[in-house]
């Protein structure tokens, strides 16, 4: 499957700041992907949206 | 939904009075009437709750020339389509039964007839022409079946009451089982915590003839490797998903020639059960829920929206800490093993709740979170797989805060304690990584054994469950291994057994389990992992395959395990003498199980609590001193005596053997 649809099976936006939801997110992520991220990419804020997750998978793999 | 019993005899005719004890012993599974065939090598009991062809259903059946017999516990519920198909290959039938389908599928198709039928059954057959008896139990292992042999004969039953019913049958606990149900909360069939005794193995036959014994296997939970699904989206796969769910329900709502209730929860699953029925058939609902008087268990609120949704007649029972201290022997009595929760016992007064409202089947939610990934096992083994990715990470280790939050105290309240419990052994090349942390907690339980027990129990089964693993597991997500495991440990031994069938059956009530259909499994077990488990959405499928069906507020409310309270339940002040029976020094030196002085610490420390505020293993321990010295008590122990009752009537005879006056 395409990135982007993948990144659109996600449950995305999170709705307001909680940090454990974004946890969850990149536990998702990371399955779908099968990348690890690093600490930086979980804690960053971009995983809330569907937009932030494709920009941070595009940083992680080295395309930006 | 009824009792099958029966003796191969390598010596002569079987025992005519054996058989029919045997049957007594099954009366509650069948209180309609019974039945038995006997011939020189073989008899077959049965014990009917009359649910298809109420007229004309009698067991055992047998094809034209009575050269093929069958006795047979639960529902074929496809039988009705594969009749057609033996119809065309001119098979005749007198009934419109499905045990006639068994019999003449048995003729057309030998052992393939198993992977053709749809249910949830436990077979006895005996093809006299080649003097083989076959025993079948289904996929999943709704519906039990053990045996046991001696030098002269091979005894088959429904419930090891039963095979006891011959006092050749020896009668003491097995180390590996006891092993085991101290493991994993269940034995791993086909071993049994009774020595001697075993029981049929899920998705197998057992076929003994002038060749001897072996098992045949024509099923088991396969999985694909991991990224080789072959169906990638996720709304087609939920679309499929709902088709084969409908389906599955509606088989099992309308096939029956009597009325069909459904349990109702307050949990997503039960809830989509009684909608799919509610949405898809004319027929009215009539919706059974079980409340605790203890609002920490209680899901009163969530069954009474859907209860208004639906529209259904409804009937619920309200449980408190008495009923299950007042029940629980009774439960030991039906479960047969030593139970490590209290939860059957709810369970039983349930059932009993629906037989007196004049109903004999439920539909009911069972299977959802084993075969779409509802348990928090799964999610706790995802967080654990995502932390050991990077065990040094400064933020992986918070999401143990997402686990278990319907605890009171929950890894988010005490997020120190949860990462030392749930850090330990994050080895993901471990095939069982994600049951580790249970299995290891519950193996304390193995600590309190009497020295000879523990010496006996020192048997590595979580490593011998691993190497019983198929080969192609290395290649399946870790999620598909997880389930594996749950599938073959507490579904079948635990879930289906002494939460289901025997709970059920004790009120001569039959459960059908639409998410055990062997199509929605086989569907389910082959979409991609995180179609199931997005990220830490548990059951994100199903949810999505029945969002219009359930209200926001169920769909959307935290995962909520089924509980009962535990060691509360048995230390109130107005406790039954049993519990104190059940603790003394006295009974734990005569089972010899337990190592007396921690039994007499454990009961202090529950005297001086009153079971409250105890942790897991605690609650544990209570209940497996408790529920094993009812198995010892009940079973074992020298004078243990369990009622005969007499088969019911009206009983069919048909008796090759019999002399005149036995006739």
């Amino acid at each position: 499957m395409d990135r982007e649809a993948l990144v659109a099976e996600l449950p995305l936006p999170l709705a307001g700041d909680d940090d454990l939801a974004v946890v969850a997110i990149a536990v998702a992520v990371e399955d779908a992907f099968d990348i690890v991220l690093n600490d930086d990419e979980i804690t960053h804020a971009r995983l809330g949206t569907s937009a932030g997750v494709l920009e941070t998978l595009r940083r992680h793999l080295g395309e930006s | 939904m009824c009792g099958i019993c029966g003796v191969l005899s390598f010596d002569g005719p079987p025992d005519r009075e054996l058989v029919l004890r045997m049957m007594g012993r099954l009366h509650h599974r069948g209180p309609d009437g019974s039945g038995y065939y006997r011939d020189h090598r073989v008899a077959l009991g049965h014990t009917r709750l009359s649910i298809i062809d109420v007229g004309g259903g009698a067991q055992p059946m047998s094809n034209a020339q009575g050269s093929v017999w069958v006795t047979f516990n639960g529902e074929i519920f496809n039988y009705v389509e594969l009749r057609d198909e033996l119809v065309a290959l001119g098979y005749r039938f007198r009934t419109a039964s499905d045990t006639e389908v068994i019999v003449h599928a048995w003729e057309a198709w030998g052992e393939k007839a198993f992977t053709r039928f749809n249910g949830q059954w436990a077979i006895a057959l005996w093809d006299s022409s080649a003097e083989r008896l076959v025993l079948s139990r289904d996929r999943l292992g709704v519906r039990p079946l053990y045996l046991t042999q001696h030098r002269d004969r091979l005894l088959f039953a429904s419930e090891v009451k039963c095979l006891f019913a011959d006092p050749e049958t020896s009668r003491g606990f097995d180390a590996e089982g006891l092993a085991q149900t101290f493991t994993f909360w269940s034995t791993v069939a086909p071993a049994t915590v009774f020595a001697g005794v075993e029981q049929v193995e899920p998705g197998t036959c057992v076929v003994i003839d002038a060749g001897g014994r072996r098992t045949a296997r024509y099923w088991a939970p396969d999985f694909p490797a991991r990224g080789e699904e072959p169906g990638q989206d996720l709304q087609e796969n939920a679309e499929r998903l709902r088709e084969l769910l409908v389906e599955a329900a509606r088989l099992r709502f309308l096939r029956s020639d009597v009325p069909v209730g459904a349990y109702l929860s307050g949990g997503i699953d039960s809830a989509i059960t009684a909608s799919m029925v509610a949405r898809y058939t004319d027929s009215p609902l009539h919706t059974f829920s079980l409340r605790f008087a203890d609002a920490d268990f209680d899901e009163g609120s969530y069954q009474a929206e859907m209860v208004s949704r639906l529209g259904a007649q409804h009937s619920d029972v309200v449980v408190d800490a008495a009923d299950i201290a007042g029940v629980f022997p009774e439960v030991v009595q039906h479960a047969e093993v030593p139970i490590l929760r209290s939860a059957p016992a709810p369970l039983f007064l349930l059932s009993k709740l629906v037989r007196d409202s004049g109903y004999k089947v439920v539909v009911t939610g069972e299977g959802a979170d084993e075969v779409l990934a509802g348990y928090d096992i799964f999610r706790e083994a995802r967080l654990r797989s995502f932390w050991a990715r990077n065990p040094r990470s400064a933020v992986r280790d918070r999401g143990v805060e997402l686990l278990y939050p319907w605890l009171s105290r929950s890894p988010g309240q005490a997020p120190a304690f949860a990462r030392q419990f749930f850090g330990r052994n994050l080895d993901t090349a471990d095939p069982a990584q994600s049951h580790r942390p249970r299995w290891d907690s519950s193996a304390a339980l193995l600590t309190m054994l009497a020295p000879t027990w523990r010496a006996a129990t020192e048997v590595d089964v979580a490593a011998r469950l691993v190497d019983r693993m198929p080969a192609t597991q290395a290649s399946w997500d870790p999620l598909s291994r997880a389930q594996w495991l749950e599938m073959t440990t507490l579904l079948s031994g635990y879930i289906l057994a002494s939460q289901g069938d025997r709970m059920l059956m004790a009120n001569s009530v039959e459960g059908r389990f639409p998410f055990l259909d062997h199509r929605v499994v086989e569907f389910a077990n082959a979409v991609p992992s995180r179609h199931k488990l997005l990220g830490m959405d548990e059951k994100h499928l199903l949810k999505r395959a029945f969002a219009d069906l359930i209200p926001a507020s169920i769909l959307k409310r935290p995962k909520q395990p089924y509980r009962a309270p535990d060691a509360a339940s048995f230390f109130t002040a107005s406790r039954p003498e049993w519990v104190d029976e059940m603790l003394s020094e006295s009974t734990t030196r005569a089972a010899g199980v337990f190592e007396p002085s921690i039994v007499t610490a454990l009961a202090q420390k529950c005297s001086r609590t009153g079971g409250a505020r105890m942790s897991n293993t605690d609650n544990m321990r209570v209940l497996a001193v408790l529920s094993t010295h009812l198995v010892h008590h009940q079973f074992i122990a020298s004078g243990a005596a369990m009622s005969d009752l007499s088969p019911a009537e009206p009983m069919t005879i048909i008796d090759r053997v019999a002399t005149p006056q036995e006739a």
